[in-house]
């Protein structure tokens, strides 16, 4: 502890304020972006902190990362495209709001909501990274599956409207996914006789071509000459801290949690956290059926999560050399070029450069409130260009946003291709969600299962000792289980409502469903 | 008349063009930035590498290095655009070894291990025997003797499948008796975290990347012909008793048919850079065990490595 | 779209997909086939329910029409045919040639602002020149960023 005063005397010295306010104005506008990742943004500034001391380049690196991961709301609530893949949740109530003429309360929520989890993810990276670490660790192969299908049952609340089309959505969101190498016996599969599909379809060009391509044809397919009406309403601000210090405050404090533990696992990440505290959100909601239509609280959990995960992932990346995301792996590799080994003695040994870093995660939270603002004010402004003009430009940076991912022009059309699909799904009521989803955890799920199969070997038993073995993944058993019947429980609720029968009746009685 | 004047003027305006790039060829290579093709993500280990790399060629080329990332299916789409490169001499990139022998085995990969002009080799990471700091086994006689005692109950870790790492576990199975039950990860930071979170108790794994995880593991042995500068007290497995030589290494390479010349500049001033004492104590600080092996030396071992191979994975029958 | 035709093209859809990873799945054993036959097997129940569904309905028939947007289907074929054949023609011509074509292409086709085609072109040309400048500096200059290479520049 002896390091923190130090530390903050550090973030105060100009340059890296200056690196902190840069990082953070260019990672925005990266994440916004469709196409540019927050680990693209990361990865590519990686070479300019070779020529900078470490603390400076970390700080540097975390405030790119914290900018990009906020980011991905704006294009989220303004044009319905997840920025990153961590905002996907982000648009089911980001974009009914700017449809509403209301993106100014989506941009602040977002903005505040990512705030507020980039804080409580640092804070646990602060005061409970070593036992947050081993905790990490109690994940392995049976853990991770059933987070996966824990993730994927969400499908189930999210489409409660088609379960059946919800769970087929999904279903061929999985099946795209195990195109490419196959994780458990590596040879090539679903490749169409075509080789550089043998690397599989990437999950970031399949999202752009799903979620911004097809909405530019939807976009473009509508009469309108604006994406939407914009009326924003003096006080919006206020309006937000309310709601958000109001009814959000356990809803903020349970989405920051969950984005935390799931930032600590490696492999799981931010598109995950997102989505299972938007779950979780509309689940202990009163109200669920507010959600989808701009609810404030399913913004608040998707994007207090996905920022949460930050702080998390850099949890085991410093104390055991993990990474717990993408983005903390290309960190890893900038503190390795600098010689720094990462370990429980970073905090000890090289502990004024930890701490400084730690602590302008907390810096880079708070001028994020001015620079995210400021930056909001700018991109609303889309909303009063042409239409026409919009979507086109949609398209060229999705081509250069797809591209740039590994070079490649199949990327590109993988994109255009997906756009089709996602547009077809829109009209025919298959969920694009649901679809993004399959594609994410497909290879999880698959590559967890292969090592379950693996594992039973040793315990001389099936799969199921396996996972009976666990008492994690019973626990996640479990909520999977409930997970699933949630869309019965909320249907079952909601005919009692609609028939006016206050009497109270014991819970048990739901559970036939 | 007049299209067909025009036609002859654009048609020797073309000519003039080409004799022109042809000549470049003949001038002061390198005249302009070459790009550097990385078969993995930015920020990994290779890139890590090729980054301290560049650092070096800056002070002995006039030239940059521009880097151009193409990852996927574990190296082989970069390892296969660096092969249908043009052999101008402007491209040339990094590959490894076993991968580049291993994926046009088992993956029809777009490559062969005779598609590149070989520059040198720069990296030598052996594998090792890991275990947990607090593991009951305390060194790697002890692990074969469990294995043996309570077969399929031992379970390794390894990155794969087809991987090095399978190869080297191959190699083991075959040369001793040790039934054990293998789990395949996706890459290094798995195989680390699953190590430590104890749902294997033993790994082969790079030096290199358990190098980041040493507070927390113990090396019982280097499937190495010699001791490394990292770790100087930890025996090769040579040393113990069991002959097994298994390591990744990094080398770089251009495509096939460039220019004799060309080649023979990147061969020297690769060599100045791996000599350059500077270089050694970046890489050393960075945890990648050097070991330079001069272009020619590496494709005759490029070679021995593809029977080896071979004859690992038809032994397993994983060859078809 | 009736709902009924909605669910049968999209069970459809769904059954296609199943099929053409069927048929792909020739050579597969073990468990690589595992993972991709359950999914295919179930999307093929799916599809088949789904469909069954949408003629049930169908042959009700008093299902009431959704008040679904109008869509201009014209519109939307241009920018997909538009698309298509500017990711064709980058590998020819190039990352900012193909924009640049694309950008002001579209622009003059789609665009719905008043005005006569003297002002369009002007309107267009200004945006692809905008958004060329803005491509090439935000992600060229500043991010480094690598564009796609034509054969010609």
């Amino acid at each position: 502890m002896e390091f923190i005063g130090p530390a903050i005397g550090h973030l105060f010295e100009p340059l890296n304020i200056l690196l902190m306010v840069a990082g953070l104005t260019g990672g925005i506008i990266v994440g916004a972006l469709p196409g540019l990742t927050a680990t693209m943004g990361v990865a590519l500034m990686v070479p300019a902190t070779f020529a900078m001391d470490a603390t400076s380049g970390l700080i540097m690196l975390g405030a790119i990362y914290a900018g990009a991961i906020y980011g991905g709301s704006n294009s989220a609530c303004l044009i319905c495209t997840p920025g990153t893949p961590s905002s996907v949740a982000t648009t089911f109530d980001g974009w009914p709001l700017c449809q509403a003429g209301r993106a100014d309360i989506g941009l602040i929520t977002s903005l505040l909501a990512s705030v507020f989890g980039g804080i409580v993810g640092t804070v646990f990276l602060l005061f409970l990274a070593a036992p947050l670490a081993r905790f990490a660790l109690q994940f392995g192969g049976p853990e991770n599956f059933w987070l996966c299908i824990f993730g994927l049952s969400t499908i189930a609340v999210m489409s409660s409207g088609n379960m059946v089309k919800g769970l087929l959505s999904g279903a061929m969101g999985l099946l795209v996914s195990t195109v490419g190498i196959d994780p458990n016996a590596g040879v090539p599969r679903f490749t169409f006789g075509y080789y550089p599909l043998v690397q599989g379809i990437e999950v970031i060009p399949a999202m752009i071509g799903l979620f911004s391509f097809s909405q530019v044809l939807y976009l473009i397919g509508s009469y309108k000459p604006f994406i939407a009406d914009y009326k924003p309403a003096p006080g919006a601000f206020g309006e937000v801290v309310r709601a958000l210090v109001g009814r959000c405050k356990v809803n903020l404090m349970r989405s920051s949690i969950i984005g935390t533990l799931v930032g600590m696992l490696p492999g799981a990440g931010g598109e995950i956290a997102s989505i299972i505290s938007y779950n979780e959100a509309k689940r202990w909601d009163k109200n669920p059926a507010k959600y989808g239509k701009g609810a404030v609280e399913g913004l608040a959990a998707s994007e207090s999560a996905n920022n949460a995960v930050i702080g998390g992932s850099l949890i085991p990346m410093l104390t055991l050399g993990i990474p717990g995301s993408a983005v903390a792996a290309v960190i890893l590799g900038a503190l390795l070029a600098k010689g720094i080994q990462p370990g429980f003695k970073v905090f000890t040994a090289t502990g004024d450069l930890a701490y400084t870093f730690i602590m302008s995660q907390f810096a880079v939270n708070l001028l994020m409130i001015p620079i995210g603002l400021l930056l909001a004010r700018i991109m609303t402004k889309l909303l009063s260009i042409r239409l026409t003009f919009v979507a086109i430009a949609i398209v060229v940076l999705s081509v250069i946003g797809s591209y740039a991912i590994r070079n490649s022009m199949l990327d590109v059309w993988i994109v255009i291709i997906f756009g089709f699909l996602g547009y077809f799904s829109g009209r025919v009521g298959l969920d694009t969600g649901a679809m993004a989803l399959g594609i994410i955890l497909g290879p999880m799920i698959e590559e967890n299962l292969g090592k379950c199969v693996h594992l039973s070997k040793a315990s001389g038993g099936s799969v199921i000792n396996v996972f009976l073995e666990s008492p994690i993944a019973i626990l996640l058993i479990v909520l999977t289980l409930l997970s699933l019947a949630t869309p019965f429980l909320l249907d079952w609720k909601r005919k009692r409502r609609d028939c006016g029968c206050d009497i109270a009746q014991p819970k048990e009685d739901s559970t036939h469903a | 008349m007049k299209v067909r004047f025009l036609a002859r003027l654009a048609l020797a305006a073309l000519l003039v063009l080409g004799l022109a790039v042809a000549g470049d060829a003949y001038a002061k290579y390198p005249e302009k930035p070459i790009n550097m093709i990385i078969a993995f993500t930015a920020g990994g280990s290779s890139d890590v590498q090729a980054r301290i790399m560049q650092k070096y060629w800056n002070k002995y080329s006039d030239q940059q290095w521009v880097f151009v990332y193409k990852p996927g299916a574990g190296g082989a789409i970069g390892f296969g655009e660096i092969a249908n490169a043009r052999p101008d001499g402007y491209t040339i990139g990094g590959i490894n070894i076993p991968h580049l022998v291993l994926q046009p085995m088992v993956q029809k990969a777009m490559f062969s291990i005779d598609s590149y002009a070989y520059i040198c080799q720069v990296v030598n990471d052996p594998q090792a025997v890991v275990v947990r700091n607090d593991s009951k086994f305390k060194s790697v006689k002890e692990i074969f003797e469990f294995a043996k005692a309570n077969p399929g109950k031992l379970k390794v870790g390894l990155v794969g499948p087809n991987s090095g790492h399978h190869l080297m576990f191959l190699d083991v199975k075959g040369k001793f008796d040790f039934p054990v039950t293998e789990v395949f990860y996706k890459g290094a930071a798995d195989q680390n975290a699953a190590l430590l979170g104890g749902e294997i108790d033993v790994m082969f794994g790079n030096l290199n990347d358990v190098m980041r995880s040493l507070e927390e593991m113990t090396v019982l042995g280097l499937a190495a012909e010699k001791r490394n500068a990292f770790l100087p007290d930890v025996a090769t497995l040579r040393e113990q008793g069991f002959d097994v030589v298994s390591d990744i290494r990094r080398a770089y390479v251009a495509p096939k048919g460039v220019d004799k010349a060309q080649l023979d500049y990147l061969r020297e001033t690769f060599k100045k850079i791996c000599d350059d004492p500077e270089y050694i104590a970046d890489m050393k600080k960075a945890g990648q065990p050097t070991e330079y092996m001069d272009g020619d030396a590496f494709a005759a071992y490029v070679r021995t490595q593809n029977e080896f191979a071979r004859t690992m994975l038809q032994k397993a029958g994983l060859l078809k | 779209m009736r709902s009924s035709v909605a669910d049968i093209a999209s069970g459809l859809a769904v059954l296609v997909m199943a099929g053409v990873f069927h048929a792909q799945s020739g050579d597969l054993e073990g468990v690589s086939l595992l993972f991709p036959r359950m999914l295919i097997i179930f999307m093929a129940l799916g599809g088949i329910y789904l469909c069954g569904l949408g003629l049930l309905k169908g042959r009700k028939g008093a299902e009431a029409p959704q008040d679904d947007e109008p869509v201009a289907v014209n519109r939307v074929v241009m920018i997909s045919a538009g698309a298509i054949a500017y990711v064709a023609i980058i590998p020819v011509l190039g990352f900012y040639l193909a924009s640049a074509l694309y950008l002001f292409g579209m622009s003059m086709v789609l665009s719905d602002a008043g005005g006569g085609t003297r002002k369009k072109a002007v309107a267009s040309a200004a945006f692809t020149v905008v958004l060329c400048l803005f491509v090439w500096i935000g992600f060229a200059m500043l991010l480094g960023v690598p564009t796609p290479e034509g054969m010609l520049f």
